[in-house]
């Protein structure tokens, strides 16, 4: 049984084993993602619970992949990055040649001959090489292309749990679940505000990426006044996440919200308002 | 010279954070079988198990750096990451592959024989028998969430659909599979003949 932690004492102990069996939702994936980026001991029941679903996993019974299949991931791999291997000596055609040019008993046109031919066999060679070269290249730009622009979003999204993670660690967080207004959409959001409630982070999931400059917007309410407090954008994955500094500490606000713009034409955002998610600012959060 | 087929798990996977290829040329001759099996048995088509093992080593050759050996052995990490990727392809398919056969669950061999060496075969099949000899202690209800979940990539709100159980039942179910899983797997480790 884990140990409760005095400086991380909110543990996600029921769902540590929901996560590594791969079977929560993004939203709550992510949220244990931030406590285990700050805690040992769930990070030791993680590991035990990943290594059983690993069994799971290597259970079924096993077949090998295609030969080619590994060629064509080692040539998918940067160039750039490649160690270093020793090279094999290459016999090349062209010091022969010249061999044979030198040869005084070889009439000159018999050397021209053979010269023509074979400085047109090996053109043709060389072309048809660089030919297949330049469309493996292609091939494998588009692929890399694909996926900087994944690492890219996935960078972003990180940078935003790593500020997260520095607010869980030792000292005490307040968070704000915010679900859909309307029940087509399966959004949620995460609001996690900073001790002295200055600053928060939203963290978004499931929402539909808005065409620019059509973006999301956070807002505050209290007695029903409204606080325009951020801006957000939500990537292709559905997620999105951005840092707000409202004027006053959050907890003197009844409940955040977030809207699309109008422009967007989201059909599951309310009509009146815009709003997309709502999520109270409950007393208990605030005293905690 | 260094003779990568020597190393470690975790050597090779800190020698691939330092971008040397031949180390995921090492870690892939030990892996891509296991990685490809889970493939082929979830997303059951060839074109797309061989989607999902290349994406799996280029994402350990690109995440090598973030493996902490604290958080757990090599293999769990690799595996993990091969599950996340075939789970990621069966949501975005929106489960167009066809539902796995309940009986294949029975068995769990309904895939052909590899080319494997019969000492990696036999190892394999002891794993095999202990995790189905584990299964097999869980009551039926938190069996099935454990192959629904895993195998057929469902969240624990699509199992509480699919099942018509409310999501708090599906989720204290997960919770027990797991724990009685782990128990039994590793009650079944101190058992074992040396």
């Amino acid at each position: 049984m884990l140990a409760p932690d005095p400086n991380n004492p909110v543990h996600p102990y029921e769902q540590l084993s929901a996560y590594a069996l791969n079977v929560l939702s993004d939203v709550e994936a992510t949220v244990v993602e931030v406590h285990l980026a700050a805690c040992v001991e769930c990070q030791e029941a993680v590991a035990e619970y990943q290594a059983t679903a690993a069994m799971l996993g290597q259970s079924v019974d096993h077949i090998s992949p295609p030969p080619a299949l590994e060629a064509l991931i080692m040539a998918t791999i940067p160039r750039a990055e490649v160690s270093e291997r020793p090279r094999d000596t290459v016999v090349r055609a062209r010091p022969r040649l010249s061999a044979r040019l030198t040869r005084p008993l070889v009439p000159v046109a018999a050397v021209l001959i053979v010269a023509m031919a074979l400085y047109n066999l090996v053109g043709y060679f060389l072309l048809s090489s660089q030919l297949d070269h330049l469309q493996k290249e292609t091939a494998m730009l588009a692929r890399m292309e694909s996926m900087t622009a994944q690492v890219s979003d996935m960078t972003d999204w990180l940078t935003h749990l790593r500020v997260a993670t520095e607010w869980l660690g030792p000292s005490a967080h307040h968070d704000v679940i915010m679900r859909p207004l309307h029940p087509s959409i399966n959004a949620a959001g995460m609001l996690l505000v900073a001790e002295d409630g200055r600053r928060a982070m939203l963290m978004v999931n499931g929402l539909p990426e808005l065409e620019h400059p059509s973006s999301y917007h956070v807002w505050l309410a209290r007695n029903g006044e409204m606080q325009w407090a951020g801006q957000l954008r939500v990537d292709a994955l559905g997620r999105g996440a951005v840092t707000i500094h409202p004027p006053e500490p959050v907890f003197g606000y009844d409940t955040v919200r977030l809207s699309a713009d109008p422009s967007a034409n989201m059909s599951s955002q309310d009509e009146k308002t815009g709003m997309v998610l709502v999520g109270q600012i409950l007393a208990k959060n605030i005293s905690r | 010279m260094v003779d990568y087929q020597e190393l470690e798990d975790r050597q090779l996977i800190s020698r691939i954070a330092s971008s040397e290829k031949d180390a995921l040329e090492a870690l892939y001759a030990r892996y891509s079988s296991s990685v490809y099996s889970l493939a082929m048995f979830m997303l059951k088509q060839e074109s797309l198990a061989e989607e999902a093992t290349q994406d799996v080593f280029l994402n350990i050759w690109l995440k090598a750096s973030s493996y902490k050996s604290d958080r757990g052995k090599p293999k769990a990490w690799i595996m993990s990451v091969a599950h996340h990727k075939i789970v990621d392809m069966i949501r975005s398919q929106r489960r167009v592959s066809a539902a796995t056969d309940q009986g294949a669950y029975d068995t769990l061999e309904s895939l052909p024989s590899s080319r494997i060496s019969t000492e990696e075969e036999v190892e394999r099949k002891l794993d095999r028998d202990r995790i189905m000899a584990a299964l097999a202690t869980l009551p039926p209800e938190q069996r099935q969430v454990i192959l629904l979940g895993y195998f057929e990539g469902y969240s624990q709100s699509e199992m509480a659909t699919a099942l018509q159980q409310p999501l708090g039942t599906v989720k204290t179910r997960v919770r027990l599979a797991m724990r009685k899983l782990k128990s039994a797997l590793e009650e079944d480790v101190s058992t074992r003949p040396e």
